[in-house]
């Protein structure tokens, strides 16, 4: 935060962009160009961003292009008051990277428990559409971890909002966004 | 920053309750003290984003996530000055005559010491106060008279239509709901355009937010001093770098009426009323 304005970071923040670090300097990208410009992680492990963005694309089809892993990673790695992530109001105690990784570590154990050995993120998609119908169900046998419907819940938020939660993403709903106050720009 | 003047009254929140009472007891010339944890929300704070619109909800407090019944209200609450009433759909229903006698008329639980009428003039006070819309005559079938709401009830909707349609067939007769919401211009403050974004604060200042019932600001929150805040929210310094710890002056709690005034301060000369107006100001501000 030092390398950019506060204000800029914030406003940033308001057009779907967000501080991401390249080579040590912040820039403001949104999380698609973050993951397109394969931008490195704040937090997250690189397995662990995998599993959620193959999670998020399972459960919303383009939230993985969206960026949904680098959307996760990026607010994170911010104060839990400036956080924007769903998780804020389902009562997920911060610090909120708690929980994301122990959803990873519970879907990945269950993934490789009941697919020989394979994480979700190797699933194909038919089996990674079975995996989350189950866990969505809590009907996977020996999940020791954040309860699955909540898991189901919670990445769902965020590969809606990467998807749908923008003006773009109303746009695409066919649904009249009205605004009192519009978002800067498209957010 | 500590302060020593002595005070009345302290109020915990700033919430939808906190608010109004610290404003009543300032207007009759108590010295209040309204300690808020969060920010300092202004109407135009209040962007249309589902996303955005999570500023205004909890956030790394501390929950009481243990126990056998743990509580989840992250949904409902609020944080910051105007509490969950930032972001509410403003239901105002009133408790009925035998909800004050369920013991005598159901045996279960208890019977409350007090009787409709007793409370049914507050009911009447509050909606007069904060504007609630409203058709008083209808709900009249089920609970006695009282004074009509201070607008007429909000527009219904095909949606409503349907469900209405579908009521008449099985017998079953509905009423508008009595909700804090302008229908019309109500004390300077807007009136709704229905566009949907109560639940994430209204700024046009058409739902009865605390951010302006009434003489919150004018009555309770002028002067006074700020201590440091540990929050550091995600918008400006002038709201977020200060926990508020106001003690009111003499002068300030001689004010005239306290919806005239929230009016005048926060819709008429610096806030714009209209949408496209507050865009303008959201983007002038952005650019500066």
């Amino acid at each position: 935060m030092n390398l950019i304005e506060r204000r800029d970071f914030l406003r940033g923040t308001a057009t779907g962009a967000f501080a991401f670090t390249i080579g040590g300097v912040e820039v403001l990208l949104s999380p698609r160009e973050a993951r397109a410009q394969n931008v490195p992680f704040r937090l997250l492990k690189a397995d662990e961003a995998q599993t959620i963005e193959a999670l998020g694309e399972t459960l919303v089809p383009g939230a993985g292009a969206a960026g949904v892993a680098h959307f996760v990673d990026q607010q994170l790695s911010v104060p839990p008051e400036e956080a924007l992530l769903e998780a804020r109001i389902l009562n997920v105690r911060p610090p909120y990277a708690n929980f994301y990784r122990a959803a990873v570590r519970v879907i990945d154990n269950a993934s490789q428990t009941i697919n020989g050995g394979r994480k979700f993120a190797q699933l194909n998609p038919s089996e990674q559409h079975d995996f989350v119908d189950a866990m969505r169900q809590n009907k996977i046998q020996g999940w020791r971890g954040p309860g699955g419907p909540f898991v189901y819940l919670v990445l769902r938020s965020d590969a809606v909002d990467v998807v749908y939660g923008t003006m773009e993403g109303y746009e695409a709903l066919g649904i009249p966004y009205m605004p009192h106050i519009a978002p800067e720009k498209r957010w | 920053m500590a302060t020593n003047e002595k005070v009345d009254v302290v109020v915990v929140g700033a919430g939808a309750s906190g608010s109004v009472y610290a404003a009543v007891l300032a207007k009759q010339g108590k010295r209040v003290v309204v300690l808020e944890q969060g920010p300092d929300w202004q109407l135009s704070d209040l962007i249309s984003s589902d996303i955005w619109g999570r500023r205004v909800k909890p956030a790394g407090g501390p929950f009481l996530l243990e126990g056998k019944h743990p509580v989840s209200y992250g949904y409902q609450a609020g944080w910051g000055v105007g509490g969950a009433a930032l972001h509410y759909f403003a239901n105002f229903p009133r408790l009925l005559p035998n909800d004050f006698k369920i013991k005598s008329e159901h045996n279960r639980a208890h019977d409350w010491p007090i009787a409709y009428e007793d409370v049914a003039p507050y009911y009447d006070k509050v909606a007069r106060d904060v504007g609630v819309s409203g058709d008083a005559k209808a709900e009249e079938i089920w609970r006695p008279a009282g004074q009509p709401y201070p607008m007429p009830p909000m527009k219904t909707f095909p949606s409503g239509q349907v469900w209405l349609k579908g009521f008449e067939a099985v017998g079953i007769r509905m009423v508008p709901a009595a909700v804090g919401m302008n229908s019309t211009e109500y004390k300077g403050r807007a009136a709704c355009i229905y566009d949907g974004w109560c639940h994430v604060g209204c700024p046009i200042g058409a739902l009865a937010t605390s951010c302006h019932l009434p003489g919150r600001r004018e009555e309770v929150w002028r002067g006074g001093t700020a201590v440091e805040h540990r929050h550091s929210g995600p918008d400006d310094r002038r709201r977020h770098s200060r926990h508020r710890h106001r003690v009111l002056r003499p002068e300030e709690r001689a004010a005239s009426t306290a919806g005239e005034r929230c009016g005048a301060r926060c819709l008429g000369r610096t806030e714009p009323a209209h949408p496209a107006q507050l865009r303008d100001r959201q983007a002038s501000e952005g650019a500066g």
